[in-house]
């Protein structure tokens, strides 16, 4: 049955242009050699579709039937020749080319060409009653001359043409030079021309025959002529001829009529057609959508048809390799570059040719025993030595007849087949096919259906009884259903296995999978729980397990493991002696087990001084109770393995679980000082289970990696009321690791401070420490000026010092060791922080204490007593407050005349007003305030002692102005500007003791101005009405230069006045004049004088003379001090 | 008529599947609604790249026909809430017609929106409601004919 069905090669190829080639001696001629060689070899796909034979001259090909010139009474006898696809593709030539080694010039040319023509003769012979085509080429020495030039050739070969009877056009010359592959292409395309005519004749010759036929008698003609014309458009290289026809043959196909007896036959031709119109589709003209319809048609039409009963396994087979070859064709075309989609590609064809390759193996065995008792029939009904139509029954080759000719005949064709049938292992069958589907999937991203096939081909090798392979497939699969929690496929799977390892005594599987199946998971009935736990103790003790049957619905029910298995030899091993029992590690985190467990530390974490709680509940879910006999917990510190651990023996009870219990398990154990500032993590939780006496002792390891970070603050478990025992498995959060922290500070530091604190001021921070502790030794304070975040040019200004008079060693941090301090003691201690520039201060304070003999926390753990030789404890607090600037300072220039001025004249006096005007909450006591003038420029006018009264500013505006008078010297000439230098300030807080504060102020610049001459005028205080006042005006030339002054005065009413009216005073460099004159006064009260006039200065500077502009003296004059009125009393009676 | 319906959570674990009475395999079922899960995934993945954000709420619900198979047809549904809701029809059965299972699934939709209204029902939970029970069996074939066996 399989060669039946199975696509012969020649339809599987792509039909070509035959041609032979004779007359080439290949084996003895190099030319020969090298011409052949070209036609033949390195046919890239570039290159025309030919295909060359080199034959014998004498070759005899197929003999041409004796042509039929009339149908009427042919009875076809089936639907398609297995031989003709052959004959045409690789025996009946549609060229025959004759190589002749003949020059023009040849002397011999008489004889050679008559030589020639009888080569082809013998040709012409041997294809008598065939169209096919015939040509010469002669294989000449010398290059040719182009056509029409060499008069003997043209003439000749014209007499060559006549004598072989051959047209002008079949004759051609090949001169054996350089560019052979170049003539060689060229002829080719030449016989590729000429064998399309012979394929084409061929063609309408097909087609003629159709007006011949009728409907009735020859109905097994049409699909056939149809295919025929469509293979030889194939052999022309026109595919959608090609398809048109093979089409035409399918439709002409699916109009027979189908029986029992033709089934096949309609089956398998229907199946070629399909192939080739598919395989055009895909491969010649790009219309993948085309081949797929085509497909699902052809399926679903023939889907139904199954033939006998009997043979329904030959039917799924057929339909089984329709889709393989169809998943072929589709994945040559995706090689080709055609592009699919996740939910059309080759995979489901692979896929659904594996599951008619299953229905195959089912239909085969459910045949298995109605035939098990027959022989195979004899003679052998499927000894056909060959067969001459496609898809026919070897013992009645082309009967066309409804009813089979011989009804035993027929029983014992069936019989043969369907025992070469059984024969099969068709599990080697499907299984490729699934592996092929597996990578199509894989390629289209569906990894469950993936995984879904990976399990078909586990019970495939199920089957086929390889149960290591089944058992490593499932192993692959399971996980994916594991995670995403798919109960009753990982039950199915598991329980796969669990047999799988049954048979093959693979104790490791066996109990892992016993494991799963186990578990709440699984979705086992109880009673088989109970086995399969009986079953497990059964094998820890060392003694065979009872065979289970799990329900299995996947995997088939005729399958070979029945309900009386024996024990499989490789349990035998079990029971043999051993001294030592073995350990076996399960990997727990990767199954779905009976028993649970979960860790957690009761704290995220514990200080040094206390003992770490780490809590542990295991859950069981198991029908039966269970007893382990140790529980134990790994940490990253293996120091304290040995205070985790629990042992139990049977009978006991600390590991006695009854089933579906959940317990709680406590560790408690004191912390290592090394461990301090470290996390403690849970590595794994390990149960055992088994004996010390029985064969093997399971270690149950669950890994605790910290991925999945969860410290949640508010998990508080449901307690475990031991007498209810119902708690929440779901809600108890693993919290995997722990931190060690230092013991809890319990020194009480208490800053006292008065803020806001002012700038530069020495600002005190007052620290009581009073001790809770026994005895707190080298206690230490470290205080740390802490950075502010957006900004650290206060952190620049500060300083933190103890002293507050001298700030020694001022600096950001500071550390005090204030040694030892029982128990209610207090220590003082003040700290001082200085800031210049005003902003908000952050101090950190750490303390640091040892405490020893800490006998109170002596703990008692698994019975030894714990000793801590010392351990540090540690707080830390930060204090803020504000800096602020105590007062606010100006300073305001006047002229003696008290008028305000931007600048001053040399050697002139001035006045400088400087106030303080407080802002600062606290009142301040402003001890002394200080003018220091720089050491050259100004200086103070007057003679006065600095040393004032101490003022307060009480309240926040109030001012403390201070008038100075003061002078640039005439020394200061070349300068623009002079320093006023700095004004001191010594202040306080009000009422504290603390030490005063200087603040250095600076002053502002001066801008200078210079004259060239000064004036000054002696007046007295007061006038007295009518008595003369006797003033003296002293203009000095403060200049190298001669000038001549032009001054006046303006008389006024108040005044009697005698003196110059207008005069012009001549002046040598450093002279000065004296103008003298005398003031009456007519009126009381403060009255304006005679105003000195200075109308101009002219000067010799260098030769000529200018004039001083007139607002320059205008302005000088208003810095005078020339008083501009004067007081007059009346005079004094008596 | 449906032969199997599957309604899988967000997380692609089962929340509920039912087959038609008399089905051999049933496990076969749960396989076909966890395989079909690749293509609604691939779709919903597409889906989401296509259309913008502001309409991913207002997108299709309804996937239609899964992947090829060629005894049944698979149907899918995904919620807002990425709950997806499979429906697995024979392919014999042409009568059906797609707005036909569009309304399947509204169906559907609506028993699934009153199970999670419960307020007893913890979410993420395996359905276990009577209501939504009888409105799925209402749409599954009411009794498998016992087919010849030799019919593929």
């Amino acid at each position: 049955m399989a060669n039946s069905i199975t696509l012969p090669n020649e339809l599987q190829c792509c039909p070509k242009p035959f041609v032979v080639l004779t007359g080439l001696d290949i084996t003895y001629n190099a030319v020969h050699k090298t011409i052949w060689d070209a036609f033949s070899n390195n046919r890239r796909p570039d290159r025309l579709q030919v295909k060359f034979a080199c034959l014998p001259g004498d070759h005899a090909f197929p003999r041409c039937k004796t042509k039929r010139s009339s149908y009427d009474w042919y009875i076809p006898k089936g639907l398609l020749k297995t031989k003709w696809m052959t004959k045409h593709l690789n025996e009946i030539p549609a060229l025959v080319v004759v190589f002749f080694e003949l020059d023009w010039d040849e002397l011999a040319w008489r004889e050679r060409h008559l030589a020639c023509a009888s080569r082809v003769q013998v040709v012409r012979t041997s294809l008598q009653g065939r169209t096919t085509k015939v040509a010469v080429v002669l294989i000449q020495k010398s290059t040719p001359l182009p056509p029409g030039e060499d008069m003997v050739a043209a003439e000749r070969a014209a007499a060559l043409c006549s004598a072989c009877d051959l047209s002008s056009k079949s004759l051609f010359v090949l001169p054996h030079s350089d560019h052979l592959l170049g003539y060689i292409v060229r002829l080719e395309s030449a016989f590729v021309e000429l064998a399309q005519t012979y394929y084409h004749s061929e063609l309408r010759r097909v087609k003629a025959h159709k007006e011949f036929l009728n409907k009735t008698t020859h109905q097994l003609l049409f699909p056939r002529h149809q295919f025929k014309i469509a293979f030889f458009s194939e052999f022309m290289q026109d595919a959608s001829t090609a398809l048109k026809h093979y089409r035409q043959s399918y439709t002409h196909i699916h109009e027979l009529r189908s029986h029992a007896t033709n089934n096949l036959e309609v089956k398998v031709v229907g199946g070629f057609v399909n192939y080739k119109i598919c395989s055009l589709c895909f491969l010649k003209l790009n219309a993948p959508l085309d081949a797929i319809n085509q497909f699902q048609r052809h399926v679903e039409q023939f889907k139904y048809q199954f033939g006998n009963p009997d043979l329904m396994f030959e039917h799924c087979a057929w339909l089984s390799q329709q889709y393989l070859l169809f998943a072929d064709l589709f994945s040559n075309a995706i090689e080709q570059g055609l592009s699919a989609i996740q939910t059309q590609h080759p995979g489901f064809y692979y896929q659904q040719a594996a599951h008619y390759a299953t229905l195959r193996r089912q239909h085969a065995l459910s045949l298995c025993v109605s035939i098990e008792s027959l022989n195979y029939p004899s003679p052998d009904p499927l000894a056909a030595e060959s067969m001459d139509f496609f898809g026919q029954r070897p013992w009645r080759q082309g009967h066309q007849r409804i009813d089979p000719p011989d009804v035993a005949m027929e029983n014992d064709g069936i019989l043969a087949l369907q025992k070469q049938e059984l024969q099969l292992d068709h599990s080697w069958i499907i299984i490729p096919l699934i592996s092929s589907a597996v990578t199509q999937f894989k390629k289209f991203h569906c990894p469950r259906l993936k995984r879904h096939l990976t399990i078909k081909m586990a019970i495939e090798y199920y089957h086929a009884e390889d149960y290591s392979k089944v058992i490593v497939l499932l192993c692959r699969a399971t996980p994916a259903y594991r995670e995403s929690r798919w109960c009753s496929i990982l039950t199915q799977l598991v329980s796969i296995i669990f047999q799988c390892s049954y048979m093959l005594a693979d104790v490791q599987n066996y109990l892992t999978s016993s494991f799963e199946l186990l578990s709440s998971l699984s979705q086992l009935p109880s009673a088989k729980k109970k086995l399969i736990q009986e079953n497990m103790f059964l094998i820890l003790c060392g003694k065979l397990p009872k065979y289970v049957t799990l329900p299995s619905e996947i995997v088939s029910q005729n399958n070979k493991v029945c309900d009386n298995v024996v024990v499989p030899p490789a349990w035998e091993d079990l029971t043999a002696s051993l001294e030592n029992p073995r350990t076996l590690h399960v990997e727990m985190t990767s199954l779905v087990p009976f028993v649970e467990c979960k860790a957690r530390f009761s704290q995220p974490e514990f200080s040094i001084d206390t003992c770490i709680c780490m809590e542990v509940f295991i859950r069981i879910t198991c029908p039966e109770p269970i007893q382990f006999i140790e529980l134990s917990v790994g940490l990253n510190n293996f120091d304290y393995d040995s205070a985790c651990i629990i042992s139990d023996t049977p009978g006991h009870g600390a590991l006695y679980y009854k089933s579906q219990e959940i317990r709680k398990h406590v560790f408690e154990f004191p912390v290592d000082l090394q461990d301090l500032y470290k996390s403690i993590q849970v590595k794994n939780v390990t149960l055992k289970l088994g004996s010390e006496t029985g064969r093997y002792i399971l270690q149950l390891n669950w890994l605790k990696t910290d991925n999945e970070i969860d410290h949640e603050e508010s998990d508080i478990i449901n307690e475990i009321h031991s007498n209810q025992g119902t708690v929440d498995w779901e809600s108890i959060k693993e919290r995997k690791s722990t931190n060690v922290v230092e013991r809890k500070s319990r020194l009480d530091v208490q800053v006292h401070h008065s803020s806001p604190a002012l700038t530069n001021e020495a600002f005190p921070l007052t620290f009581v420490i009073t001790s809770e502790e026994d005895l707190a030794e080298n206690i230490n304070i470290l205080i740390t000026l802490k950075p502010d975040d957006h900004d650290d040019s206060f952190l620049q200004a500060a300083h933190l010092s103890v002293d507050c008079d001298s700030l020694v060693r001022p600096s950001k941090t500071l550390e005090m060791e204030l040694g030892c301090l029982k128990r209610k003691e207090k220590l003082k201690r003040t700290v001082y922080i200085r800031s210049s520039v005003p902003g908000a201060a952050t101090v950190t304070v750490q303390t640091q204490y040892n405490v020893s003999n800490l006998s109170v926390q002596s703990v008692l753990v698994a019975g030894k007593q714990l000793k801590m030789i010392s351990c540090p404890s540690k707080s830390s607090f930060n204090i803020c407050f504000d800096v602020v600037e105590p007062f606010s300072f100006t300073a305001h220039l006047m002229s003696m005349n008290m008028e305000s001025i931007s600048s001053v004249y040399l050697g002139q006096s001035f006045l400088m007003l400087a106030s303080l005007t407080t802002h600062s909450v606290w009142p301040i006591e402003v001890q002394s305030s200080q003018h220091n003038p720089p050491v050259e420029g100004v200086f103070s006018a007057m003679s006065y002692s600095q040393n004032d009264e101490v003022s307060v500013l009480a309240s926040e505006g109030e001012s403390l102005v201070k008038c100075l008078a003061l002078v640039v010297p005439d020394s200061m000439e070349k300068t623009d500007t002079a320093e006023l230098g700095l004004y001191t300030v010594r202040w306080k807080r009000y009422g504290s003791k603390n030490c005063t504060t200087e603040t250095s102020l600076k002053l502002p610049t001066l801008t200078i101005r210079s004259f060239p001459i000064s004036i000054d005028a002696n007046f007295p205080a007061y006038g007295v009405l009518r008595k003369s006042i006797k003033v003296t005006y002293n203009i000095t030339n403060k200049s190298k230069d001669f000038k001549i002054i032009e001054a006046g005065f303006e008389s006024v009413e108040a005044f009697m006045f005698s003196g110059p009216k207008q005069t012009k005073i001549f002046l040598s460099p450093f002279d000065s004049h004296s103008i003298k004159c005398i003031f009456i006064p007519l009126a009381l009260g403060y009255q304006a004088l005679p105003k000195m006039q200075i109308r101009g200065i002219y000067q010799q500077h260098k030769g000529s003379t200018e004039l001083v502009q007139k607002e320059n003296i205008d302005n000088f004059c208003l810095h005078c001090l020339i008083p501009t009125h004067l007081y007059i009393k009346p005079m004094l009676s008596g | 008529m449906a032969v199997c319906i599957g309604v899988i959570a967000k997380e692609n674990y089962p929340l509920y599947i039912r087959c038609a009475p008399n089905v051999e395999n049933e496990v076969n079922f749960h396989f076909t609604v966890h395989t079909s899960l690749d293509v609604i995934e691939e779709k919903v993945a597409s889906l989401g790249k296509s259309t913008s954000i502001s309409t991913t709420d207002l997108r299709e619900f309804y996937l239609g026909q899964l992947y090829p198979s060629e005894d049944y047809r698979i149907y899918g549904y995904v919620t807002n809430t990425k709950v997806k809701f499979v429906i697995v029809v024979e392919a014999a059965n042409t009568q059906l017609r797609d707005n036909e299972v569009r309304s399947m699934f509204r169906r559907l939709h609506n028993a699934y929106t009153d199970v999670i209204c419960n307020p007893f029902h913890v979410p993420g939970d395996k359905i276990k409601s009577k209501s939504f029970d009888s409105v799925a069996s209402s749409m599954i074939v009411p009794e498998r004919k016992k087919e010849n066996p030799l019919v593929i």
